[in-house]
């Protein structure tokens, strides 16, 4: 059905193709909200911004009415016009919601993970459904999980000193070794 | 209109979104990172997190003609201090009447060139200049440092785009959670720095504790006594150092392996009678920790890595036969 809006929009339906969508027109209301759409990101990508109050409500109910997949914004801006028009391209395909507002998301998403599934429950947090690429480099089974202890200050503070971290972040990293740990003492 | 729909499809369903590699320019940011940390007064406070903790701390970094100066003050619980004079550094802890004293000669010099071993860490961790966000109120640059294999932690680190001071640093597992954290929550970089900060608030009530004397002395000559026959990828030799971890101890082994981010301990102790050790692999805050007996030893490995990384090079390690 898309297709055949597309081709509307573009006059390239001949007249036997095109009666049977305009009738749907009539008793589809979803048709004639794509169409609708369509228009208006015709409208907007053409740069005519009469019809810019309503499109945002519009757009913005859709997004509502079905969220359940993530498009990670792009890191490096797009040229502008297409900035605003991937939102709204992903909403008249179907695609659904659209996580432009997480910037915090964007280095925690693969870069080939354009298009995330996510199970997750209307009004979860989108960006915290994702996990971070990082859970996947360690072959799971090699996973090892000790057992909590607080470990002897003397082994930490003689790491400390040569750990690299310590450059970077110079005696904060001592924190750790003065940390006071509440945990179950080993010795 | 024609064009719009396959450059929409396009744009919404293939990897125009992706962000290019730049290792290079992280690379940059991190020898930037570590400068600023060096060269720069500041003065603020950050949080601590690791586990189900958290910690408020002060600290005040000067750098002046007779070196680099730097203070701690824990301000949650007890009033714990750290107090760096270029290479030597005192942790008070009144709690216990202790005062821990530790003098590197080589903390500006491991790995062999700090260059070098930044540049390095673009083999073992996929490094991607992030978006600028803020933290503590300043403009900030994220790197993100993800390991290529399960030996080593990710790392997300946020610098002040004006001087390249840390603001934040993010430790993450191979689970994808966050094992550690630093933040600043008020800093201010690069101003006069009251030298009245810097003072030490235990100098003169820690006349009669306990002093933990932690130095280290280089020992190259024991070298050829052990073996690593596990070699982490990525991870470098340090030089050979002979330590005192208590006073009643006898001197212990230690040598550093380190990829440029990550390091990993490695502690050889002669086997204390009447003293049981407790074996095997545990976690200590960021810590991973693996303990086992050889012959007359205890090998305790210790870094902020995976439990495997300790694991793996722990069992490789053997003492040569004469």
């Amino acid at each position: 059905m898309k297709e055949g809006l597309s081709a509307l929009m573009d006059g390239a339906l001949d007249k036997d193709s095109a009666e049977p969508l305009l009738d749907r027109f009539r008793s589809d209301g979803e048709a004639l909200r794509t169409w609708d759409t369509y228009h208006l990101i015709g409208d907007s990508l053409r740069g005519d911004a009469r019809l810019e109050a309503n499109l945002v409500a519009k757009v913005m109910s859709r997004l509502e009415a079905d969220a359940n997949v993530v498009i990670p914004f792009p890191t490096r801006p797009a040229p502008n016009r297409l900035r605003w028009a991937l939102p709204l391209a992903a909403s008249v395909m179907g695609v659904g919601a659209v996580a432009w507002v997480s910037q915090s998301l964007n280095l925690q998403v693969r870069p080939d993970q354009t298009v995330a599934r996510l199970a997750a429950a209307p009004g979860a947090p989108v960006g915290e459904s994702i996990s971070s690429p990082l859970a996947a480099v360690a072959p799971s089974a090699q996973v090892l999980t000790p057992t909590r202890v607080t470990f002897g200050r003397e082994y930490l503070i003689a790491h400390q000193a040569y750990s690299p971290g310590a450059r970077m972040s110079g005696v904060a990293q001592y924190v750790r070794t003065v940390s006071e740990s509440r945990e179950e003492p080993a010795r | 209109m024609r064009w719009i729909w396959p450059l929409a499809l396009a744009f919404a369903g293939s990897s125009p979104l992706a962000y290019a590699e730049q290792p290079a320019d992280g690379v940059a940011w991190l020898n930037k990172i570590v400068a600023a940390t060096q060269r720069l007064n500041y003065s603020g406070t950050f949080t601590y997190s690791s586990g189900n903790q958290m910690e408020t701390s002060r600290i005040t970094h000067v750098v002046d003609a007779s070196g680099e100066r730097e203070r701690l003050e824990v301000l949650d619980g007890s009033p714990r201090e750290v107090i760096r004079v270029n290479s030597e550094v005192k942790c008070y802890l009144p709690e216990e009447r202790t005062v821990i004293i530790d003098q590197s000669v080589h903390r500006r010099t491991f790995p062999a060139r700090l260059s070098d071993s930044l540049s390095s860490v673009a083999d073992y961790y996929r490094v991607r200049l992030g978006e600028m966000s803020r933290v503590a109120g300043r403009d900030s640059r994220m790197l993100s440092l993800e390991p290529k294999d399960g030996l080593r932690y990710g790392l997300q680190l946020w610098a002040d785009a004006a001087s390249g001071l840390l603001l934040r640093t993010r430790l993450v597992s191979e689970r994808g959670e966050t094992i550690e954290q630093f933040v600043f929550t008020d800093v201010s970089i690069g101003f006069p720095v009251d030298k009245e900060k810097l003072k030490p608030r235990f100098l003169n009530k820690s006349a009669d504790w306990r002093i933990v004397n932690a130095r280290a002395t280089d020992s190259p000559s024991h070298e050829g006594d052990w073996v690593f026959r596990a070699q982490l990828p990525g991870y470098q030799q340090g030089t050979w150092m002979r330590r005192k971890l208590q006073a009643d101890r006898p001197e212990a082994f230690h040598v550093v392996f380190s990829d440029g981010l990550a390091a990993i301990s490695v502690f050889i102790e002669p086997i204390r009678p009447n003293h049981p050790e407790r074996v095997g692999v545990f976690s200590s805050g960021p810590f991973n920790v693996y303990k086992r007996i050889h012959g007359d030893f205890v090998l305790t490995l210790l870094g902020e890595v995976p439990a495997t990384a300790v694991k793996l090079l722990g069992d490789g390690i053997e003492q040569r036969r004469k």
